[in-house]
């Protein structure tokens, strides 16, 4: 490799470029090794644009539901419909939305779970608090582009730059050689959650795959293409634009290698997109040891949840893709005997007003988020679930909850899981600090197994 | 080396070669007609030839202001200057989209069940038709920028409308040079917006039902078409509280006002139809038409304290909140920076942001929001030598094809030319994810210092080698870039450049141009030498090729910049 081009387009560090081909053979084996005993990964699903969870979990015990009902209006899921789940929380029974039997089968085999109301907050937050505006807020509370943000990063209260992925991924050092890039792998381009500061992000493409260069089939083209990248005088901009240019070629090839080892997958997936990206994953989930990766974080977005209007019609048509995609996923890990080494969350920008607008539900705060994998204490709801009764003190209008957990308390189990010592918690979650023995910062330890 | 001569053969060389008639095939194309050659101007009329710098400017103006420099262009506006270039273009007729979809469909029609071609296409061929050659660019490109500004996208009944579609990028296109609170009115009557944010058949509070206004619409005007999160200085920085913090224009209390004025709004229906609210036929060609019956009748507050009295019309209301948005101080900083963005420069500086929001909040006649001045202001601002941009990977593809003159290879459909480019650009236009455009105007690469660059949100490994392989494409294969054997097949003018390869110097600056907004950096200028002079025993249309293989996927090439003139 160029010297020059090296310094110039390995900017994201110099250690997160290492390409494949300078990889001693002892270090690619040493990290084989340690991989096949220590993998663990993380897939975060971003369900884009606010999906209305409190109609994929439901309450179904009689008072509850009917509260639900009052609440909802045209909005309810009728009763009969639910897909029940094992057991109580707080005293309630409840249900899972006709579309989600896989994660009905997954929950009640104790391999999956709800997180319930569960936001950002930048720490303990009373509505008395909100109302006295004695309280650090979210940025953009209740905006897309802003709670999209905040869910992502976990920093709500300022736009750091890093997410709670590649902070995830920065704080576990020396657990991946290889590309680095390949400890965050994105379906679905470039994203926040997997930004950190030391580490960068990979995209791939989940229906095409690792894109490489067709020219470079032509060797006049390759040395005068490499030759432009090493422009001495190149702007930042340009900068930024030829270090993507540069890892895709070091990371095309690499992934491409390693993709040439893989063993088909026996479990079937459909053929959405978003399953066709959660096969993709599931493909380089099995490929860690190739990649040389110990801990790795995945990120997909399924869109077009926000839905003002038409929300039962478009969760009957929506639902049934992400259920399926998450159970054959899950199925595929088991296959690759990854099940207790890989768990599957989703989030999105925010939960949505339990009361109607006449056709749909606006934009909320607190929301459910499911989780799923072999190492998920499942079988069991985490988290306060809100009365859906008008005076509720967390409804702060027209249903809209202040969150009862903070993103930080999941987001903590998670780093907790993954093998982040108690020390470095506060670098992946800056706010963890202000949640530690609060009621909503507490509830979720335990959720993962080991 | 006589720069000035030497750009003069170049010119004269290219008139020669675009006369036509005999052509040079002596094989030393480029070779000055010495004898005038009926190219007009001689030697001794050197002197009014343009200078290079003026040739700079216009290849830097035609490539922010139009959807992409061609030779003619670049000649006819280093002759005249931007500013005449710019009084032209305000005055030209507009071409619009929706007579080009409606041609499509008396020839193909509209049932996707019969035609050849899938109707939802049609629009797209009518915004490839007019990018590459409806002559009024910059109303074309101005409109293209609104289109990000007020995202309604390829989604539900308008994945499959294109009247609707392309009725509303013409009525961008006609307001494009108008009053901002005519463009943001238009906007919020059309059926297409009320569609994609909901507004359409959005009734008033019904106690009985439980039901209250959709604050889908009142939320993102606010948020995204006129005032943002955060309350700015007329330069665009954030007006602080005095406690150092940024201070919210709004909270859910206004959304929730606001959400009142925007209800009783349905499809204009059709006229052998009763009208009924929420179920008139989903006509997306036509304004919305209000109930008020079905608008929120009560007293509204709207934002700096301005009250709407009960009892108004639900078009009084609804002017209202326009005249309020409209009037806000955030407005002229908050629009102007994001059209600065789009046009010109991802970081303009708080002193251009200000020169431009002070011409919307006045045009000097005492206007405000008048956007022909607006768009004045941000083209000739001193800041465009400066600016830096990374060029969407769309209007690259777009930028190619007008540059070499590209034409269907039978047949005159060029509008056939990138209706297929969605998944190797990330971009299509009107196809945006959601209403948050395909990047944010705040997005900061990783790398970037601390750069804004929205562009950059969408380039990813995936996305950058996609790119790479389309240049390929489209200059190399002779299989089709699309599956669509019905439609044909489109090919780019090379000849041009063939006459000009040999001496690379000319053929250089011709590239440089056409594709560098006037300077390619000196780094990039040499490699490009280099790749010539290695390509000597290739053809000239394979030197050509190669060479705009490079260029057109350089690094360079990929920003829009101004370069230190070699």
């Amino acid at each position: 490799m160029n010297r020059r081009h090296f310094l110039r387009y390995g900017l994201n560090s110099a250690v997160s470029m290492t390409a494949a081909s300078t990889l001693p053979m002892s270090l690619l084996s040493s990290a084989k090794a340690r991989a096949t005993q220590d993998y663990r990964a993380v897939v975060c699903v971003l369900l884009a644009g606010g999906a209305d969870s409190f109609n994929i979990l439901v309450p179904r015990s009689e008072t509850a539901y009917g509260r639900y009902q009052s609440r909802r209006s045209d909005l309810a899921l009728s009763q009969q419909t639910l897909l029940p789940l094992n057991g109580e929380h707080e005293g309630v029974s409840f249900g899972l939305h006709p579309a989600m039997s896989s994660l009905q089968q997954r929950f009640n085999a104790g391999q999956a779970t709800v997180v319930t109301n569960v936001g950002p907050l930048v720490e303990p937050t009373s509505r008395a608090a909100l109302e006295t505006e004695s309280v650090r807020l979210p940025l953009g509370l209740f905006s897309h582009s802003d709670q999209i943000l905040s869910w992502q990063t976990a920093t709500p209260a300022n736009r750091a730059g890093t997410g709670f992925g590649g902070r995830l991924i920065d704080a576990l050092p020396g657990m991946n050689s290889g590309l680095s890039l390949a400890g965050n792998i994105s379906l679905s381009g470039n994203n926040s959650f997997q930004s950190g500061a030391a580490t960068g992000s990979y995209a791939i493409n989940a229906n095409s795959g690792v894109k490489t260069i067709g020219g470079f089939d032509n060797d006049l083209f390759k040395r005068s293409f490499e030759r432009l990248m090493t422009d001495p005088a190149a702007s930042t901009l340009q900068t930024v634009y030829g270090s993507k240019i540069q890892s895709a070629i070091d990371a095309g090839e690499f992934f491409n290698s390693a993709l040439g080892q893989a063993t088909p997958l026996v479990t079937p997936f459909a053929g959405d997109s978003f399953s066709v990206a959660m096969k993709r994953i599931a493909e380089l989930a099995g490929l860690h040891e190739q990649l040389g990766v110990t801990r790795q974080t995945f990120f997909v977005t399924y869109g077009g949840w926000d839905h003002h209007e038409d929300t039962l019609g478009q969760q009957a048509n929506m639902l049934p893709a992400l259920d399926a995609g998450l159970g054959q996923f899950q199925t595929a890990m088991e296959e690759l005997g990854l099940s207790n080494q890989v768990t599957t969350f989703t989030i999105s920008d925010f939960g949505r007003t339990l009361t109607s607008n006449g056709k749909g539900s606006d934009h909320g705060w607190g929301g459910n988020a499911m989780v799923l994998g072999g190492a998920v204490q499942g079988g069991q709801l985490y988290g306060h679930f809100p009365e859906q009764v008008e005076d509720n003190p967390l409804d702060v209008g027209r249903g809209r909850y202040l969150p009862s957990t903070a993103v930080d308390a999941m987001y903590a189990e998670l780093s907790r899981w993954m093998g982040v010592p108690p020390d470095a918690l506060n670098t992946v979650l800056p706010n963890w600090r202000n949640f530690e023995g609060s009621a909503q910062g507490a509830g979720l330890t335990g959720m993962l197994a080991g | 080396m006589m720069i000035r001569s030497f750009v003069a053969a170049v010119m004269l060389s290219v008139l020669a070669a675009c006369g036509g008639g005999g052509g040079s095939s002596s094989g030393l194309p480029n070779v000055p007609d010495t004898g005038g050659g009926g190219a007009g101007g001689g030697g001794s009329t050197l002197p009014t030839e343009p200078t290079l710098e003026e040739y700079r400017d216009a290849a830097l103006i035609l490539d922010v202001a139009t959807f992409g420099p061609r030779q003619s262009d670049i000649d006819a506006v280093a002759k005249t200057g931007v500013d005449d270039w710019l009084d032209t273009q305000f005055e030209m007729p507009i071409t619009g989209h929706e007579p080009i979809v409606r041609r499509y469909g008396a020839q193909y029609g509209f049932d996707s069940q019969v035609s050849p071609v899938r109707p939802a296409l049609y629009r797209r061929f009518a915004f490839f038709e007019n990018a590459l050659t409806a002559p009024d660019q910059l109303r074309q490109l101005t409109a293209y920028a609104l289109t990000q500004l007020f995202v309604v996208s390829e989604t539900g009944v308008l994945g499959n409308n294109p009247v609707g579609l392309s009725n509303y990028y013409d009525t961008l296109l006609a307001h494009s040079f108008g009053n901002y609170r005519d463009l943001l009115r238009a906007v919020t009557l059309h059926p297409a917006m009320g569609f994609y944010l909901s507004h359409v058949n959005n009734a008033k509070t019904d106690p009985v039902a439980n039901t209250f206004p959709d604050e889908n619409y009142a939320r993102e005007v606010m948020q995204l078409f006129t005032i943002g999160l955060y309350e700015l200085n007329p330069d665009g920085t954030h007006r602080l509280s005095s406690d150092g913090n940024p201070q919210p224009t709004y909270d859910n209390t206004d959304i929730r006002e606001f959400a009142k004025i925007f209800t009783g709004l349905a499809y204009a229906g059709s006229a052998d139809a009763e009208p009924r609210f929420g179920r008139n036929r989903a006509v997306l060609y036509a304004p919305m038409i209000m109930f008020d019956e079905y608008h929120e009748s009560g007293e509204k507050y709207l934002l700096n304290n301005a009250v709407v009295p009960a009892g108004q019309s639900g078009i009084q209301d609804i002017e209202a909140a326009i005249d309020n948005l409209f009037n806000h101080p955030n407005v002229a900083p908050f629009v102007g920076k994001q059209l600065i963005q789009r046009l010109v420069t991802s970081n303009p500086s708080a002193d251009y942001v200000g020169r431009v929001s002070s011409v919307f909040a006045d045009n000097g006649t005492g206007v405000r929001g008048d956007l022909k001045a607006v768009i004045r202001a941000i083209l000739t601002d001193p800041e465009v030598s400066t600016s830096s941009r990374i060029r969407e990977p769309f209007r690259r593809f777009v930028a190619v094809n007008r540059a070499l003159n590209a034409s269907p290879v039978e047949g005159s459909d060029i509008g056939v030319t990138g209706f297929f480019v969605q998944n190797a650009t990330g971009q299509m236009v009107l196809s945006a994810p959601s209403v948050f455009n395909f990047y944010s105007p705040f997005y900061r690469p990783q790398g970037g210092q601390g750069q804004i660059s929205p562009e950059m949100q969408i380039i990813t490994e995936d996305s950058v080698v996609g790119f790479i392989n389309l240049m390929a494409q489209v200059l190399y294969t002779d299989s089709p870039m699309h599956n669509h054997s019905e439609l044909a097949e489109m090919r780019l003018d090379l000849s041009e450049l063939n006459l000009l390869v040999s001496d690379t110097e000319t053929f250089l600056l011709q590239i440089e141009r056409l594709f560098f907004a006037g300077t390619m950096s000196a780094h990039t200028h040499e490699v490009l030498a280099t790749a010539l002079d290695d390509a000597a025993g290739l053809s000239a249309q394979e030197q050509v090729k190669l060479v705009l293989y490079l260029a057109l996927t350089s690094p360079d090439q990929a920003i829009s910049e101004r370069n230190v003139p070699r």
